[in-house]
């Protein structure tokens, strides 16, 4: 018996169902990000060994069978990069303001 | 800056409407390019899907199962994939053929952002503009120029104009324009009269020239105009009547003389007296020996008289000139050969009984009053006869073989028609002297001979002179009436000129039985 975990490739913009919804500006959205991405990365390392995980096609409702490792990797990795932009746009906001 | 005459301070309220409007529209450019970044993101993600899905033969897959429920299972036919064309067209192609058509389209929504990009960023900069606040820290006080207009006479040139609602006519302007074609000149009809002597003087003229000048055609102009003015005056000022001394004086007259506007009526005037009246304010001879002339002549029974004629009145006098006209009494029988050995008889009641209607009501008209007709048989009742208590329908007059050799000897129907309904007319109401001057122009060509009848039958009368403007129709025992073709009203018993002979038999009454000549001349055929 494998347990899934899907992933959602969650992404700064709004779902997909919903279109031109108001969206927060840039530094509220990239921490709600930030947050998903810690979420998922915790999850990712706290699984067991026999479940499978299950990547989900954007804007479909069909998962693939992804390998757990190199998701977990890949997780971690978007998590840093979200990590540096949005150390980058507090520091912009910083020089704007001290400017 | 300066400010110039007529600035004044810049008001804040519409630029603010103005600023909070660009931005708007720069909102909802950002929301737009985010919704197409994200398409374009999720075609990037099929487009690296679709890269890597001819690697395997078959995937592990979660299938849905509606839009909550899944299914483990297997993803086959790796390299088959089917293509959304749009309204449901779809297309089979392999992984590489759909990666194209993802490029392709990506293509598209990446010229839909950069367009979308140019908008928000041009609108970012007029937002940026209408930020005073800003800009005044920048260039310092901005001044609103204005200029008042005060005078509003200088605007435009033209009338304003409403746009006509669409699929309507427009409304035709109530001026009614009457043009004098001898002066060359328009004259509208209201209120432009530079004198009216003058236009008086000036319709005398062109009516005399008419006369003179062109006796074969009646200028319905001058005529219409006549008429338009005439009525115009009525309205305008007040018309002082003419009552025209007349030797023999008639009843039901009195009431026309009061009508000044009514000239169809005076022509309509059957009674045996016409009067050319006239409801000028100035007493104008020649206006009236004109009209007299033009119009006197219609209403002859028989002819219309050419201009000819008319010179014989004596235009000389001092005192109006004026045509007088006796009809014959109704007979009491007249027998109209239809041919076929047919004939066809007047009735009697009906026709004393008109009589007597007109005569009581005292009406000048001509005018008969038509039968009220509610019903089918009241149409019968008015267009058939009563022969010895039985209903017996009348023949159309145009159906008459005989007319042939009988005086209304023009074979065409349609003319016998214009004639008879002519004549009807003229005694009614009528305006149009056009209709009237063209066909009595036929009549004038072969009635050379009939202007002499007039002048020949007051002589054999015993009281008339010569010619004083009374024309009596006599019986037809005269030669020289019969042998004449003449196209000339036919006096066959239609309804309306048995009505309107009706209303001048009041002064006929007095004098001697007569028939008229063409009806004679019928009754004699067949004997």
């Amino acid at each position: 018996m494998a347990f899934m975990t899907v992933l959602n490739c969650s992404l700064p913009f709004c779902h997909w169902k919903r279109k031109w919804e108001y969206l927060p500006p840039l530094p509220v959205q990239l921490n709600r990000v930030i947050k998903e991405q810690k979420v998922v990365v915790d999850e990712l390392s706290n699984l067991k060994k026999n479940r499978k995980v299950y990547k989900q096609q954007p804007n479909s409702n069909i998962f693939f069978l992804v390998d757990r490792t190199e998701t977990l990797s890949q997780c971690k990795n978007t998590l840093d990069e979200l990590k540096k932009a949005h150390q980058e746009m507090e520091n912009s906001e910083k020089t704007k303001i001290k400017k | 800056m300066e400010a110039f005459g007529g600035a004044s301070a810049l008001s804040l309220a519409p630029v603010g409407h103005l600023r909070q409007e660009y931005e708007k529209v720069v909102t909802s450019c950002q929301e737009k390019i985010q919704h197409w970044k994200k398409v374009e993101s999720d075609y990037e993600a099929l487009q690296d899907r679709l890269h890597t899905l001819p690697n395997k033969l078959s995937y592990d897959i979660m299938v849905p199962f509606g839009p909550l429920a899944f299914m483990p299972g297997k993803l086959v036919h790796s390299n088959e994939v089917t293509v959304l064309l749009g309204d449901n067209w779809f297309s089979k192609c392999s992984a590489k053929q759909a990666v194209e058509l993802v490029e392709h389209r990506k293509k598209y929504v990446r010229k839909v952002l950069d367009d979308l990009q140019k908008v928000m960023k041009n609108f970012e900069s007029r937002a940026e503009f209408t930020d005073l606040q800003k800009m005044s820290d920048a260039a310092g006080n901005f001044v609103d120029i204005r200029e008042e207009i005060e005078d509003d006479s200088i605007e435009t040139k033209g009338k304003n104009r409403t746009a006509h609602k669409p699929h309507s006519k427009p409304k035709l302007s109530n001026v009614f324009e009457v043009d004098f074609p001898v002066n060359g000149s328009d004259r509208k009809s209201m209120g432009c009269f530079q004198s009216e002597e003058e236009l008086w003087a000036h319709l005398e003229e062109l009516e005399r020239q008419e006369l003179l000048g062109e006796p074969d055609r009646y200028s319905a102009a001058v005529a219409l105009s006549c008429l338009e003015l005439r009525k115009l005056q009525a309205c305008d000022s007040v018309c002082t009547q003419r009552i025209l001394p007349m030797p023999n004086t008639v009843e039901t007259n009195g009431e026309d003389a009061s009508f000044s506007e009514e000239k169809e009526d005076k022509r309509t005037d059957l009674n045996g007296m016409y009067r050319a009246e006239d409801c000028i304010t100035q007493g104008n001879f020649h206006k009236e020996v004109t009209n007299s002339d033009l119009f006197g002549g219609q209403v002859n029974g028989s002819t219309y008289y050419h201009s000819d004629d008319e010179d014989d009145i004596d235009v000389g006098d001092n005192s109006v000139p004026t045509i007088f006209f006796s009809h014959t009494v109704e007979p009491k029988r007249v027998r109209i050969n239809t041919g076929k050995n047919t004939t066809l008889k007047f009735s009697e009641k009906k026709e004393e009984a008109k009589r007597k209607r007109k005569n009581s009501s005292g009406n000048g008209h001509a005018t008969p009053e038509l039968p009220n007709i509610k019903t089918p048989a009241d149409i019968y009742r008015v267009f058939v006869d009563v022969v010895n208590g039985e209903y017996v329908p009348r023949k159309s007059i145009l159906k008459s073989r005989s007319r042939e050799n009988s005086v209304c000897s023009n074979t065409s129907d349609n003319s016998a028609a214009e004639f008879d309904d002519r004549r009807g007319v003229q005694r009614s109401i009528s305006c149009d002297e056009a209709t009237q001057s063209d066909n009595s122009e036929s009549i004038l060509e072969e009635e050379e001979g009939q202007q002499q009848l007039p002048k020949k039958l007051p002589p054999s009368s015993g009281t008339t002179e010569a010619f004083s403007g009374t024309v009596i129709e006599k019986e037809p025992l005269s030669p020289s009436l019969i042998p004449h073709p003449v196209i000339a009203h036919p006096v066959l018993p239609t309804i309306l000129e048995r009505k309107s002979e009706e209303v001048l038999s009041k002064a006929s009454e007095e004098t001697p039985k007569r028939i008229s000549k063409f009806k004679a001349a019928r009754m004699q055929q067949p004997s």
